[in-house]
């Protein structure tokens, strides 16, 4: 049980994809304007991860390793379609903001990472956890940019309006160059903040 | 077992499992797709309306709204422009038998957050309320028109009003009789 928290708490502290890693940065910048957005895509990629790490932690066995690759690409790509088909037929609101961005989860580099690096060594149960681990550091990672950016840029969350309509907002974080120095002010503060708490130890 | 037997058992199996799922969401879409339609539909128009009727043409599509007695409340047309300030803005106009404008919305747009896309908000839609083909000079008003563009966002307000222009043509040109004098 130690084990599955310490898989657990490296995905999403200490290995996150997004604030340590930096892996899988194009969705990350892309579509956190609004926090519906980044929740949306965090848990669309979460649910692909998880897929695909099962799939491969069960399969891997029996693949050679020549054609490890195309083989994790063709298991990542089956379950982003259906998160695609999925999420056209039940969320149509978040398909039309998301639009390209989920087809494109297929080359999100963390997905591929895992399954190489995690899942095809490692048995059913911890593979799992490090799907969710991972999962969920990549979808807090992309709430806390995209609440960030809709609060300053928009001057809502979760569409609901903080400001009136007529008050001017901080346009810059509304576009792409405030999702790199947002990305950058949340790693810079998060690394801060764990240095704080590993002094005191 | 060779490596080519796997990858192609492991396209079998992906192949499979898609066209499975694909079947199941099939009906689900459309039903959102339609769904998603209908409720710009209801935005646009400020009145109830009993049934819709879909008329597809070679330009476009148009949707009639019928109440209850069966007349004509209202058209809304699919239109739009590729002069935007990132490309294409699709609108779905909507206006009244007599060819004034009731309302539109924007489907479909890229211009920029916080300023071009402020073409779909009520403040900036208010003014086309009323407006016909003929009544407007359907230029901006830093060109001597009609239409107060936006601030720091003209190109996005003559791409909404070009749009609009040529949703009130394909309208007047499938419906010759009702057109306002």
């Amino acid at each position: 049980m130690n084990e599955a928290l310490n898989i657990f708490t490296r995905g999403f502290v200490r290995e996150n994809p997004v604030t340590k890693m930096l892996l899988g940065l194009c969705p990350v910048l892309a579509v956190t304007t609004t926090a519906i957005n980044g929740l949306g895509m965090g848990l669309a990629t979460t649910f692909v991860l998880l897929g695909s790490n099962v799939v491969i932690a069960l399969a891997s066995k029996a693949i050679p390793s020549t054609v490890r690759i195309p083989s994790f690409i063709l298991v990542i790509a089956t379950f982003v379609t259906i998160v695609d088909l999925l999420i056209q037929a039940f969320s149509p609101e978040l398909n039309q903001s998301l639009g390209i961005f989920i087809p494109l989860i297929v080359v999100n580099c963390m997905i591929l990472g895992r399954a190489e690096a995690f899942a095809s060594r490692n048995g059913l149960w911890y593979s799992i956890i490090d799907a969710i681990g991972m999962g969920l550091g990549f979808t807090f990672a992309l709430l806390l940019l995209s609440i960030f950016r809709e609060v300053l840029g928009a001057g809502t969350i979760f569409n609901i309006p903080l400001v009136g309509e007529d008050a001017s907002t901080i346009l810059v974080f509304a576009l792409p160059p405030g999702a790199f120095a947002g990305l950058g002010l949340i790693i810079a503060g998060l690394n801060s903040l764990e240095k704080k708490m590993g002094d005191k130890k | 077992m060779r490596p080519i037997t796997i990858l192609t058992i492991v396209g079998i199996l992906s192949a499979s499992l898609l066209a499975v799922v694909e079947d199941l969401t099939r009906e689900p879409i459309a039903i959102a797709k339609e769904q998603m339609k209908r409720k710009a539909i209801e935005q646009i128009f400020p009145f109830p309306f009993d049934s819709l009727r879909t008329v597809t043409t070679e330009k476009t599509t148009f949707y009639e709204a019928y109440n209850q007695d069966n007349t004509i409340e209202g058209i809304a047309v699919e239109t739009s422009t590729e002069e935007g300030y990132s490309g294409l803005i699709e609108i779905l106009l909507g206006v009244s038998p007599d060819q004034k404008i009731l309302d539109y919305k924007v489907l479909f747009h890229r211009e920029t957050p916080g300023l071009g896309d402020k073409i779909d908000k009520p403040k900036f839609k208010a003014q086309f309320k009323g407006r016909t083909l003929e009544n407007t000079n359907w230029k901006v008003k830093k060109d001597g028109g009609d239409i107060d563009e936006l601030t720091a966002a003209t190109i996005s307000s003559k791409a909404v009003a070009n749009a609009v222009v040529k949703g009130l043509e394909f309208i007047k040109e499938q419906y010759p009789k009702s057109s306002a004098e």
